[in-house]
């Protein structure tokens, strides 16, 4: 492995941001300077916003980004649905290169350029377990000592990132969810419905219903099923939900 | 599992393919023949919610259905919460307590009679898998064979459902329709039976149709556990695109 890191680090850190955090100041002394994460359940997911992103760049450079038109104007978020291989993107070549299209001179690159970043590696993984896929994308800078990346130790990297988190619940606990939202969807996953819940819990039909709409809310998700889905990919329902 | 195996398991079409690869593969730990079982919730073969699928013939499975099938498979009964191998001597079980409603099965008296004297049963369920699910390997010991290690039948379980749900294979296994599982994939996706009735550009009546014959089918009682148990069985792994 060219790249030293420490998972023991990331692994225990209280919550996903620190965790990133802590692995991009693992990467730093082998030239990686910024991390962004991003997870989808379907491969429009940026489009519907519903995609997790999570990301160690400076809120200078986000609020740039957001402003001219976040992950719905993104070169890279366009491409992650069909990308099985990872992706190489030189800045400086891709802001002066006529054939970018709409990323030609745009003015979150040159952002980033004058910020010294000058290239990027965006490396996919896939979830087995439940069907979520996602990318870790690595921010390189321009100091010339830098070492050169290696691809193959990015992709593990990027997979036993996302597989980590999603273990250890960080993801489930990303999203939030109170005891008694997740037990309101384990019992919808079961087939049981508002009614037999509310039987269950010893508590109103309307607050199970509260519970489901406020799941669906954080889960961003329009029905029921499509909810029990995400929360699969995302590791809050897991097993041991339905062994209770 | 041995990289032959898993590369022959990989290119296989079907699973049935599948279990005649795993049989050919652990005959030599002494392995006749092997029975598969899997489902999404505890105890979901109560209400006949699960998988099976054997290398056994076809006369010694209607024997086993006749005999009451997985109501009195004493290895589905267990395998809620079945966490290490488990074994079974068949004589031992044949002689049981009369009141052991897994006792005097003709089902058992007829794996005696064909040779079969003892099974060792793996369960594969891990945390990350939803589902539980279990390999049973049949052992004949009349024939002079090698005692059968269950430590080795462990490494074979879990990346033979691995890939057979990977592949989509496992899925199969619910004989579900293309059209039902392009309408449950929709509907995990957050649209209604009218959105995707829209798409498809038929009848909502015939979209709530496929879906409700989906339910059926993976003996569902909402489109929100059809959901829950298409993920747990890969439904969704041969249409990813």
């Amino acid at each position: 492995m060219g790249l030293h890191y420490e998972t023991s680090d990331w692994a225990n850190a209280p919550c996903m941001q620190t965790s990133l955090n802590q692995l991009r100041d693992n990467l730093k002394p082998s030239g990686v300077k910024e991390l962004v994460y991003g997870l989808f359940t379907r491969p429009h997911s940026y489009v519907q916003k519903d995609a997790i992103v999570i990301s160690t760049l400076p809120n200078e450079l986000m609020s740039l980004y957001n402003e001219l038109g976040g992950v719905s104007n993104d070169p890279i978020a366009e491409n992650l649905a069909v990308l099985s291989e990872p992706m190489f993107i030189d800045l400086k070549k891709m802001y002066h290169d006529k054939n970018s299209g709409k990323f030609y001179k745009w003015p979150y690159t040159k952002k980033m350029i004058d910020m010294g970043y000058t290239s990027l590696w965006t490396c996919p993984f896939s979830n087995q377990q439940a069907y979520g896929f996602g990318t870790m994308t690595f921010f390189q800078s321009s100091d010339q000592t830098a070492p050169k990346l290696i691809v193959d130790d990015l992709l593990v990297i990027g997979a036993s990132y996302h597989l980590t988190m999603w273990e250890s619940g960080k993801l489930a606990d990303f999203l939030n969810l109170t005891p008694g939202e997740v037990t309101a969807l384990t019992e919808m996953a079961r087939g049981q419905n508002a009614i037999d819940i509310a039987l269950l819990e010893n508590v109103t039909t309307r607050t199970i219903e509260n519970r489901l709409q406020r799941a669906r809310k954080k889960l961003r998700s329009r029905t029921t099923p499509e909810a029990i889905y995400k929360a699969m990919a995302y590791g809050i329902l897991t097993k041991n939900n339905f062994l209770k | 599992m041995d990289k032959e195996t898993e590369n022959e398991l990989l290119a296989c079409h079907s699973f049935e393919a599948g279990l005649q690869i795993l049989l050919r593969h652990t005959e030599k730990f002494g392995v006749r023949d092997i029975f598969f079982g899997f489902m999404a919730t505890p105890n979901a073969y109560a209400r006949n919610a699960h998988v099976l699928a054997t290398t056994f013939s076809d006369r010694l499975m209607d024997i086993y259905h006749a005999a009451g099938g997985v109501n009195r498979d004493p290895i589905a009964e267990n395998l809620s919460t079945l966490s290490e191998p488990m074994f079974v001597d068949m004589e031992i079980l044949i002689k049981g307590d009369e009141n052991d409603k897994f006792s005097n099965s003709q089902f058992v008296h007829a794996c005696l009679d064909d040779g079969y004297t003892n099974s060792w049963s793996i369960p594969f369920s891990t945390f990350e898998e939803h589902g539980m699910g279990v390999v049973t390997f049949f052992q004949e010991t009349r024939v002079e064979r090698p005692v059968i290690d269950p430590q080795i039948l462990k490494q074979y379980a879990l990346p033979f459902h691995q890939i057979m749900k990977e592949k989509g294979h496992l899925g199969s296994l619910l004989n579900l329709s293309k059209k039902e599982i392009q309408c449950l994939k929709d509907i995990a996706a957050g649209f209604t039976a009218n959105d995707i009735a829209n798409i498809l550009d038929v009848t909502p009546r015939t979209v709530e149709k496929w879906l409700q014959s989906a339910r059926k089918k993976m003996k569902s009682k909402t489109s929100s556990e059809a959901i829950y148990k298409a993920t747990c069985f890969g439904v969704f792994n041969n249409l990813q695109s």
